[in-house]
């Protein structure tokens, strides 16, 4: 566990996606696949 | 023996001499315009361009235009194709009848082209490509490419040799840090760093932007602490404190923040209290549920 995202300011899920996405391009940097984030507690 | 050593020398020579006095290593820097946005003589002034550049900073680049993504977002298509390309530099995706771009810029090179920059390189492209002159785009954002390969040379070679070095073969120091390692502190931890915090922003800003939507992003350390935030010009202000307390819950809690578990018909009382003490000790910090709001913190 490396850290938190979070984000205000639209619908409870358009803040997850939004903040999913994040997560997605700096795991893709990692070169993660994207499939790793709903598995990483706190992620999100 | 001695002619033996000069026939080895004349042939080392000969194989060496052509790259040292030409100065001259295959390029493989390109531009695969498939969409034909381009006029060629301007691709061709481009490729000359970034290959000149590869040449000095080994950074390699492919832009690539295509009608339109059809199977999945640019990003993920983006991700595959440059992944498929398997070099390291800027991997630009163009697509025509969307209007949409996309850049990679690959592990190797990402602490030398860092956030800023490739925001930068996006704008060159895309501030031409708005008034639809594509060849002006092109040519804009090779310069800036080539301003961000000013950098890459600055910093030295790009860390592509560090990053294979470290995932390959530890140094020895590493090495030894690593058995010396002891139950009393933990060691060798992953962190995360602010040009990562960045990288996150930069996604969800992109996904932000494809919702037309204004939102405000946080990003914490594994102990809560604030490393970066942005709020979108539009945004509600005060939902950036609730950006903030989110990340900082998911990230204190050690778990993703969302619904209460499925079946929790009536609040949970000692949970209640034990999320308002965490509230209360981290300074508001950890933001505790209530019964008639049924998130005990707000990741979604």
């Amino acid at each position: 566990m490396i850290g938190g995202v979070g984000v205000g300011g639209g619908s409870g899920e358009q803040d997850a996606d939004v903040a999913r996405a994040g997560i997605a391009r700096f795991l893709h940097a990692l070169e993660i696949e994207h499939d790793d984030i709903d598995k990483k507690p706190g992620a999100r | 023996m001695t002619r033996l050593r000069i026939i080895v020398l004349s042939t080392l020579t000969l194989a060496v001499f052509p790259a040292v006095f030409f100065g001259q290593v295959p390029t493989a820097s390109e531009i695969r315009d498939t969409a034909r946005i381009f006029d060629p003589e301007v691709v061709r002034k481009a490729i000359a361009s970034l290959q000149g550049m590869e040449n000095k900073a080994r950074l390699t680049t492919l832009i690539e235009t295509v009608e339109s993504v059809s199977d999945g977002s640019i990003v993920e298509v983006a991700a595959r194709n440059a992944r498929r390309w398997g070099k390291e530099g800027l991997y630009i995706l163009i697509d025509k009848d969307d209007r949409k771009f996309e850049l990679i810029v690959t592990r190797g090179f990402q602490s030398a082209i860092e956030h800023d920059r490739q925001l930068v390189i996006r704008d060159a492209f895309l501030d031409a490509f708005k008034k639809k002159d594509f060849n002006g785009g092109l040519l804009k954002g090779v310069e800036a490419i080539r301003a961000a390969s000013v950098n890459t040379q600055e910093k030295g070679k790009p860390g592509v040799e560090a990053a294979n070095r470290t995932k390959a073969e530890p140094s020895r120091g590493a090495e030894v840090e690593v058995k010396a390692s002891t139950d009393l502190v933990a060691r060798n931890q992953v962190r995360l760093t602010l040009a990562g915090a960045r990288r996150i922003i930069a996604g969800a800003e992109d996904r932000a932007a494809a919702l037309k939507l204004k939102f405000n992003i946080a990003v914490v350390d594994d102990g809560g602490h604030l490393l970066a935030f942005e709020r979108m010009d539009g945004a509600r202000p005060a939902s950036g404190y609730t950006a903030i307390t989110k990340a900082t819950t998911a990230a204190t809690f050690r778990a993703e923040t969302g619904p209460l578990p499925k079946g929790t018909t009536a609040p949970d009382p000692l949970l209640n209290i034990s999320l308002q003490n965490a509230a209360a000790a981290s300074g508001a910090s950890s933001r505790p549920c209530s019964a008639a709001f049924p998130y005990w913190s707000t990741g979604r």
